[in-house]
């Protein structure tokens, strides 16, 4: 193509209306022709103006809650490469543990185990960590007194565990928590948690421990984020006094890449997440 | 939403996704996401794709942060460039796609919802600058830039579907941009869109 036959084009071109390979050309031209440059910046900027034609619409719910659950992932593994904690590449492979050698993390602990292994016969065949990041925005502590910021330490990094049984296989993913950002106005806090994704009867299983306890009225929830659609509550937590929470839920978790928490008057009541949402967490295995 | 970022200008929110800040993502989500949706929509006129393509254009936007170059364009031009390349990509994924009425027809009505006010009102003016511009060029150039633009249509379907050919299209691209380029400037908008 010439110079006139491109230059010619160069509507087109701003427009994205070429074909690849005409596209290809122009931008070949366009490295060594400086009047065609400038032309093509001007029409594309003038191009550029026309989407401010379209009208704005809402988009869905569910997608501003999705999009932050993502970011929020992201920015925990991303504020864990910086700290030089937890990584997602510091899996843990602990193997075959033997017929008796069921690892139970949280009892490794010290805490009591909510996830309820089955005890022997079960063997570890495989572990994974992923670092999350809790954050309660809002009054912190002046909310959350008595909880205060738990514990500020390294994360603890727990082992998940595959248990093996006969006739079926509990898929554990487990969560290390790396060390929370502190930000103004929020409470940060070092928790860990793991989800387990029963194959055998699709149910799952999700425990934390050291979450922040919550004022009276207040409940933490668990969410469901699927990768399209509204997320979809779970239930609630239950709590104890060593600050361990717990729910067993008659889903297949399986099904959803994310899973976030939240805080709520009450598990059920609300419609959609209340923003913020505490903790966000993958559920890839 | 009371996230202490309200006050920031897109152009200082956008720096603070390079330290991974969501709560700057949300800020940004917040003020742009309608107008990210509602080309998005009027594009492909179905909200499910459009949905996917602002997620997608978000999460562009999340992870390549640093590609946004502030003294080039505005950051919502920008950001509305990324969702019409993405729309045109689907459009274009599409088989045995037909000219989408809805987009060289009016936006839908939009529904009601909270609003930043002056980001709404810089919005409104802009959008009608824009409409009276193109509003004057001829009808023929008109349609052809409608059709690339909303339409996601390269230069021969254009051509194919006005039966006109390859090289009328264009020069009505070319010239109808032109025309349009000289206007906006006799208003000071063209390149200077303001940050909301």
């Amino acid at each position: 193509m010439t110079h006139d036959e491109i230059r010619e084009s160069l509507g087109a071109y701003a427009l994205d209306a070429l074909s690849p390979e005409e596209r290809a050309t122009a931008e070949a031209h366009l490295r060594t022709c400086v009047e065609c440059a400038e032309e093509v910046e001007e029409l594309s900027l003038t191009g550029d103006r026309l989407a401010l034609l379209a009208e704005e619409r809402d988009p869905p719910p569910g997608l501003r809650i999705r999009l932050l659950a993502i970011v929020e992932q992201e920015a925990a593994v991303w504020q864990a490469r910086q700290d030089g904690g937890a990584l997602p590449d510091s899996r843990l492979h602990v193997g075959d543990a033997g017929p008796a050698g069921s690892t139970d993390p949280l009892s490794a602990s010290g805490k009591p185990n909510p996830l309820s292994l089955v005890p022997g016969g079960d063997r570890v065949v495989g572990t994974e960590s992923l670092p999350w990041r809790g954050r309660i925005a809002g009054r912190g502590r002046a909310v959350y007194g008595t909880a205060g910021v738990l514990v500020a330490a390294a994360a603890a990094l727990l082992v998940a565990v595959l248990i093996q049984r006969r006739d079926s296989v509990t898929v554990l993913h487990q969560y290390a928590c790396a060390a929370a950002t502190p930000r103004s106005g929020s409470l940060t806090f070092t928790a860990t948690g793991c989800t387990l994704q029963l194959r055998s009867d699709h149910t799952t299983r999700v425990a934390f421990t050291n979450l922040p306890a919550l004022p009276a009225g207040r409940a933490y929830e668990l969410w469901l984020v699927p990768a399209k659609g509204n997320p979809v509550p779970v239930g609630g937590f239950v709590g104890d006094a060593s600050r361990s929470y717990s729910g067993h839920y008659s889903l297949d978790a399986a099904r959803y890449p994310l899973a976030a928490v939240t805080v709520e008057r009450a598990p059920g009541t609300s419609p959609a997440p209340t923003l913020p949402i505490v903790i966000t967490f993958s559920l890839k295995g | 939403m009371g996230t202490g970022m309200d006050g920031l200008g897109d152009e200082v929110l956008v720096t603070h996704l390079l330290q991974r800040d969501a709560a700057a993502f949300a800020a940004l989500y917040d003020r742009h996401s309608r107008m990210a949706f509602g080309l998005a929509y009027r594009m492909l006129n179905d909200p499910s794709a459009a949905e996917d393509v602002v997620q997608e254009a978000f999460l562009s936007l999340w992870r390549q942060a640093a590609s946004f170059q502030a003294g080039k364009s505005t950051f919502r031009t920008w950001l509305l460039s990324i969702v019409h390349h993405r729309a045109i990509d689907r459009l274009r994924r599409a088989q045995n796609r037909e000219v989408s009425d809805a987009a060289l027809e009016g936006a839908p009505e939009r529904p009601d919802a909270t609003v930043d006010v002056e980001h709404e009102v810089v919005a409104s003016i802009e959008s009608e600058q824009i409409r009276v511009a193109l509003g004057v060029l001829p009808a023929d150039q008109r349609r052809a830039i409608e059709l690339a633009y909303f339409g996601g249509h390269s230069h021969s379907e254009i051509a194919k579907l006005l039966g006109i050919p390859v090289g009328t299209v264009k020069g009505r691209l070319r010239i109808g941009l032109q025309k349009l380029r000289t206007s906006l400037d006799q208003v000071g908008l063209r390149g200077a869109i303001h940050d909301a």
